[in-house]
């Protein structure tokens, strides 16, 4: 009887440390080491996600535009203004990359395998559905938009 | 029960009116968390890494050229992670300088990680303290 009590007791034990195992992401770790080391996705990775053009703007004015959008939905970890990228933990976490040119195109890429588990990578723990990323870059470029030509749209009205 | 054709073709027009009206986006622009100051941004710049330091808080990331600083530091009463995102905007001719803040804190909820919460304080205590310091110069 005792032996019994003792091997579900065992049992009982066994499965609450394995059901309490930390789910530890990559995500995880970069916030315990607070981004120190997290470097930013490459510019032609960034490329592969959703794209939006911004006619009659300058580079800057949408650069600004794009800080002031990302910081409403997240923090801001990396920021550079010379390559033109920035990251912000969302959910998921998103790259923008500002290109500069004729026409200002934005890219967005969502980093989703940051949600992968450090001791399981094949696991990801937050699914998103495949559209996600489209969603989630329609979304932000229609802020983008508000903001970028917020004071150009009307500027024959002050004439 | 028939309905007159005048109000039958009101009905018709306002249904195609509310079926056709543009999908406009939501926003919530342009941002009022922000405070003007009449300092240079370089003075204005070394001011609020001043207020990282004095907050006990952590650079994340500081990008001059965007006048972007980003940085975090634990709140003493919730003993939570907070993550302050900066951003100062310069205006030369009139020598002054716009500071946005926006701070978001860590949750435990699992994929969420971060939230906006009880950022009054946190604004408040920050910008006392940069006022202080640039007041100070």
């Amino acid at each position: 009887m005792h032996r019994k009590i003792l091997i579900l007791a065992i049992f009982f034990i066994m499965s609450v440390l394995f059901g309490c195992a930390s789910k530890k992401t990559e995500l995880d770790q970069l916030f315990e080491k607070n981004f120190k080391g997290f470097e930013m996705p490459e510019v032609r990775w960034i490329k592969e996600g959703v794209s939006r053009s911004f006619p009659y703007v300058t580079f800057d004015e949408v650069w600004d535009a794009t800080i002031l959008v990302l910081m409403q939905r997240g923090a801001i970890v990396r920021s550079s203004k010379n390559t033109g990228r920035i990251v912000a933990i969302t959910r998921p976490p998103i790259v923008i990359f500002v290109e500069r040119g004729e026409v200002v195109t934005v890219y967005l890429n969502c980093m989703k395998h940051l949600y992968r588990r450090v001791d399981k990578p094949e696991e990801v723990i937050v699914q998103f559905k495949p559209n996600a990323a489209k969603i989630i870059a329609e979304d932000f470029f229609d802020k983008l938009a508000t903001q970028v030509y917020a004071k150009k749209k009307w500027k024959w009205l002050k004439r | 029960m028939c309905i007159s054709k005048p109000y039958f073709l009101i009905i018709v027009i306002f249904l195609i009116v509310i079926g056709c009206s543009p999908n406009i986006p939501k926003s919530n622009y342009p941002l009022q968390m922000k405070r003007s100051f009449h300092a240079s941004f370089d003075n204005t710049w070394n001011a609020v890494l001043e207020t990282v330091k004095k907050s006990e808080g952590t650079i994340i990331t500081e990008d001059k050229s965007s006048g972007l600083i980003v940085y975090s530091f634990t709140d003493r009463k919730s003993k939570s992670q907070v993550y302050m995102n900066v951003y100062l905007k310069n205006y030369p001719t009139t020598n002054i300088t716009e500071v946005y803040l926006i701070p978001w804190v860590k949750t435990n909820y699992s994929g969420y990680y971060l939230e906006r919460g009880y950022y009054l304080e946190i604004d408040r205590d920050f910008f006392t303290l940069l006022e202080k310091i640039l007041g100070g110069e």
